[in-house]
């Protein structure tokens, strides 16, 4: 459409001051959309992208979260077991090496989740990420498994 | 003699406030202590006039606040003190612990001194306004014959203030809006006086008193329409709110005059500027609306006042919440071509008038 | 005051430039003398980082570069790479596309009307503009996982299907944002202070803009009818009905028409192409999770997207290799950026702030 709308001159223009006015006055009547977050729960949709969770089942080891992660956030650390016998029969990991992530440096960009083959590393919707102390940020692999209220329960992290 | 003074005092005070105004001569034809006497309760009398004007402050900057925050589809302050009463008073604690910067090359004496330039005048204008009667009680500060004058002359101090807190501070945004200031101040300061000579002209005095009683029949808002436009919108003008906010343009200069400064130098910037809007809505309450007269005279004259002013401070508060900003050129053009012939206009027929009907106000 | 030329400096911290920007202004009295843009305080590197990883790697950087609709930077890489791997995509992930990268459009131009008002000195219609967004962020974070920075285009289609929920809150939103925008826009087209504001202001000639490589809703303010979803189509635009609002003055109320019509004909493309959505995979299997490390390209493309700020795109060249040898991004903001003196000569301070809320920069574009 080329029509050039002509600008409306001082009475029109009038009208339409005293029009924005009573709109912007009748919003004052309207629900608030605000929400008191401390007393009232936010929601958060399923595929919300929070933070890191490792399944240490399904994880092999192959490194490639380390390799496309693109700030360094994941670094593989090897996880001694107490008996080797044990760890054999519940991991299938053979090299023994798993992902340690730094919560406060992840982006949650979702390259990890994507390229992992078995689907081991996952973002849930976990996005309380408040920490009180700088080493307690770096999450060993079976931190990374459990909850934020398992693991720190009522404690200051 | 001390306690002899302060006892009189006390005394010319309550008499006063019962609408007595009695003053006892010695033999030879003085008062007996009188001028100390008055000096005091005069001073208790500002000191309580500026305490009011604090706590009126206080309330419309409260209001304010949870009125644009309800325009918004928000809450405003809600978690100090019930309903977030007491926002303000952690604000000003706030800014009471900030260390105090004057710029390196500023005029250091001229930029300590302009907040109180721009302050002082409000807390002045809030004696000359009439407040009525409570029952038998006098709650008229003064009985000033030339009452409105004085107000006008009070008023022209503030944008001193602006000019010399802009131009000291070594600053070129500042140097901007002490500009915008001056240019403000002189476009719209005649249409205002002479929109205010013809109320003089109706009613007939200077006082403010004599104008509230000429309003007695006749708020002079029907007869003077035009001129209540004129100086509305030089109220509006006048206190820097939008849609003529230039000379604190928040987004343009990054805050015009008063860039430099910060704690409580700006805090005083802050106060004067609601000040002058409670103000200028209980002098246009005053002028146009019939000050504390009202219908019903079981309600007592302080409230119906207070019920005026606060209908015009919802107006500015619009204003200033809906309205964008003018650009310099089309504002001053505004004043200049539009508001100073309307001005004049009213002046012509406000003397008509009083020329044929002026017995009746 | 003699009659001097005092030279100010509009800051990278500022009320109201969008984002980083210092403009160095030669002023004499309120009036305008000259002009001179500087950049870079934002500059992230993007290029080169995404030189330095597989070809998936860099939609996280492509990503950052316009962070107010991010979808649009996404989508030019993944078109662009598509054809240098000759990469079929399913058709609802075509589909799919169309219709979030149309609520990305009308999310940026939100975000343009509020700070709009802003500068203008109107502080409310921000919040509104803001309320309509949410609504948008939601619909994203149901889809997508995210609100802001989705990383949900991949080579080869999406990484996932959208839901029925989804679904839902997309009709849902779709029926009754257009009488929302109607009271938003009608603050601002007729009132008296705003159009005296905003009018013959911030012109800018037909030949200028064609010379100084502006596109977008500037271009289409000036005079010209061009847009890319018509002129070039990519996705599926030609089998949607929409039309093209063009203005003939160039100044800034024009532009402001323009974005608005535009916002309109995009709630009409995302209302058919969501019952035109066809069944089917959303992600070719052989660019899935095996191969994303592995992809190799070889030669070079361009294809250019419209985006809401102009004409975007990535020209990408491969060598064979899984990593691209050059990734290049023809960004819209810095081209309309570039077009600042002439369109500020002559005009007052007040209207400096006007115009360059009209462009509707953003930074993480211009700097890259």
């Amino acid at each position: 459409m080329t029509q050039s709308d002509k600008a409306p001159g001082p009475i029109a223009g009038i009208g339409g001051i005293i029009k924005g006015v009573w709109t912007i006055f009748t919003q004052g009547f309207k629900p608030k959309v605000t929400k008191q977050v401390p007393e009232e729960k936010l929601e958060y949709p399923e595929r919300a992208t929070g933070r890191v969770f490792l399944n240490m089942d399904a994880c092999i080891g192959c490194t490639l979260c380390e390799q496309i992660c693109p700030n360094g956030t994941i670094k593989m650390v090897t996880f001694a077991f107490s008996k080797k016998e044990e760890f054999d029969k519940k991991y299938p990991n053979k090299r023994q090496i798993f992902p340690s992530v730094d919560v406060s440096t992840c982006t949650h960009c979702n390259l990890c989740e994507e390229i992992c083959p078995t689907g081991a590393i996952t973002l849930e919707a976990e996005i309380d990420e408040i920490h009180f102390r700088r080493e307690n940020t770096r999450y060993s692999p079976p931190m990374l498994a459990k909850k934020e209220s398992e693991l720190w329960g009522n404690d200051k992290k | 003699m001390n306690l002899f003074f302060f006892l009189m005092s006390i005394l010319y005070g309550l008499l006063k406030f019962l609408h007595i105004n009695f003053i006892p001569y010695t033999w030879d034809g003085y008062p007996v202590g009188l001028w100390i006497a008055y000096l005091i309760i005069s001073a208790v009398e500002v000191i309580l006039v500026f305490a009011i004007a604090m706590i009126v402050v206080v309330i419309l900057v409260y209001v304010f606040r949870k009125y644009m925050a309800d325009l918004q589809n928000r809450i405003g302050p809600n978690r100090l003190g019930p309903w977030g009463t007491f926002q303000l008073i952690a604000d000003v604690f706030k800014l009471l612990q900030k260390q105090d910067i004057v710029p390196a090359n500023a005029d250091r004496l001229a930029f300590k001194i302009a907040p109180y330039i721009v302050f002082t005048p409000v807390i002045l204008g809030f004696i000359l306004i009439p407040f009525g009667n409570v029952s038998i009680l006098n709650l008229m500060v003064t009985n000033f014959q030339y009452t409105v004058l004085f107000l006008v002359a009070v008023m022209i101090v503030s944008p001193l203030g602006e000019i010399i807190g802009g131009l000291s501070s070594h600053n070129k945004f500042a140097l901007y809006g002490a500009l915008r200031s001056a240019a403000q101040d002189i476009g719209y300061e005649v249409p205002m006086m002479i929109s205010i000579i013809s109320i003089v002209i109706l009613a007939g005095s200077y006082s403010a008193n004599a104008i509230v009683y000429a309003q007695r029949n006749l708020p002079f808002i029907i007869p003077e329409i035009l001129g209540f436009i004129v100086f509305f919108l030089a109220m509006i003008a006048k206190q820097s709110i939008p849609p003529f906010d230039l000379p604190e343009s928040g987004s343009e200069l990054v805050s015009g005059f008063s860039t430099e400064y910060s704690g409580m130098r700006y805090g005083i910037f802050y106060m004067a500027n609601f000040g002058f809007m409670a103000l200028a809505s209980f002098v246009v309450a005053t002028l146009y609306l019939g000050g504390w007269e009202g219908p019903f005279s079981v309600i007592p004259g302080l409230v119906w006042l207070i019920i005026k002013a606060a209908v015009f401070m919802i107006i500015f508060l619009l204003s200033w919440i809906a309205l964008g900003r003018t650009r310099v050129d089309q504002f001053l053009n505004m004043g200049w071509k539009y508001l100073l012939p309307l001005s004049i206009l009213n002046l012509i027929i406000s003397t008509g008038l009083a020329f044929y009907v002026g017995g009746w106000f | 005051m003699e009659d001097k030329v005092i030279e100010v400096n509009f800051g990278p911290q500022h009320p109201s430039t969008h984002g980083v920007l210092r403009i160095k202004v030669k002023l004499d009295g309120e009036i305008i003398m000259d002009a001179y843009p500087v950049i870079g305080y934002l500059h992230r590197n993007a290029e080169k980082l995404s030189e330095m990883g597989a070809y998936p790697k860099a939609l996280i950087y492509i990503d950052r570069l316009d962070y107010v609709a991010s979808l649009n930077n996404e989508l030019g890489y993944v078109l662009s790479a598509e054809k240098l791997m000759d990469a079929q995509v399913p058709e609802r992930a075509q589909w799919i596309r169309m219709m979030l990268v149309e609520l990305n459009r009308i999310a940026s131009h939100l975000v343009w009307l509020g700070t709009h008002g802003l500068d203008m000195g109107m502080l409310t219609p921000y919040f509104y503009c803001w309320r309509e967004r949410e609504r948008i962020l939601r619909i994203f974070d149901e889809i997508t996982g995210s609100r802001l920075l989705y990383n949900y285009f991949a080579i080869g289609g999406v990484y996932s299907d959208i839901t029925p929920k989804a679904i839902d809150m997309i009709k849902e939103f779709l029926a009754d944002f257009g009488s929302k925008l109607e009271e938003i826009q009608a603050i601002f087209a007729k009132n008296y202070i705003y159009v005296k504001r905003t009018r013959d202001v911030g012109k800018l000639s037909l030949e200028d803009a064609l010379s100084y490589g502006v596109t977008g809703p500037l271009l289409r303010a000036s005079g010209k009818k061009w847009d890319l979803r018509k002129n070039q189509p990519y996705l599926y635009y030609d089998q949607v009905n929409f039309d093209i609002p063009v203005r003939q003055e160039g100044d800034v109320y024009a532009r402001f028409q323009v974005r608005i019509e535009e916002m309109r004909q995009s709630i009409k493309i995302a209302q058919q192409v969501l019952s035109k959505i066809p069944e089917g995979e959303y992600y070719n299997k052989k660019f899935s999770k095996p191969m994303l490390v592995r992809l190799k390209g070889t030669g070079d493309s361009y294809v250019p997207t419209e985006s809401p700020k102009g004409e975007y795109g990535v020209y990408l060249i491969g060598d064979g290799s899984t990593i691209p040898y050059r990734v290049r991004i023809r960004s819209p903001s810095f081209a309309n950026l570039s077009a600042l003196p002439i369109m500020l000569k002559g005009y007052k301070i007040a209207d400096l702030t006007a115009t360059v809320s009209s462009l509707d920069p953003v930074f993480g574009e211009v700097d890259r």
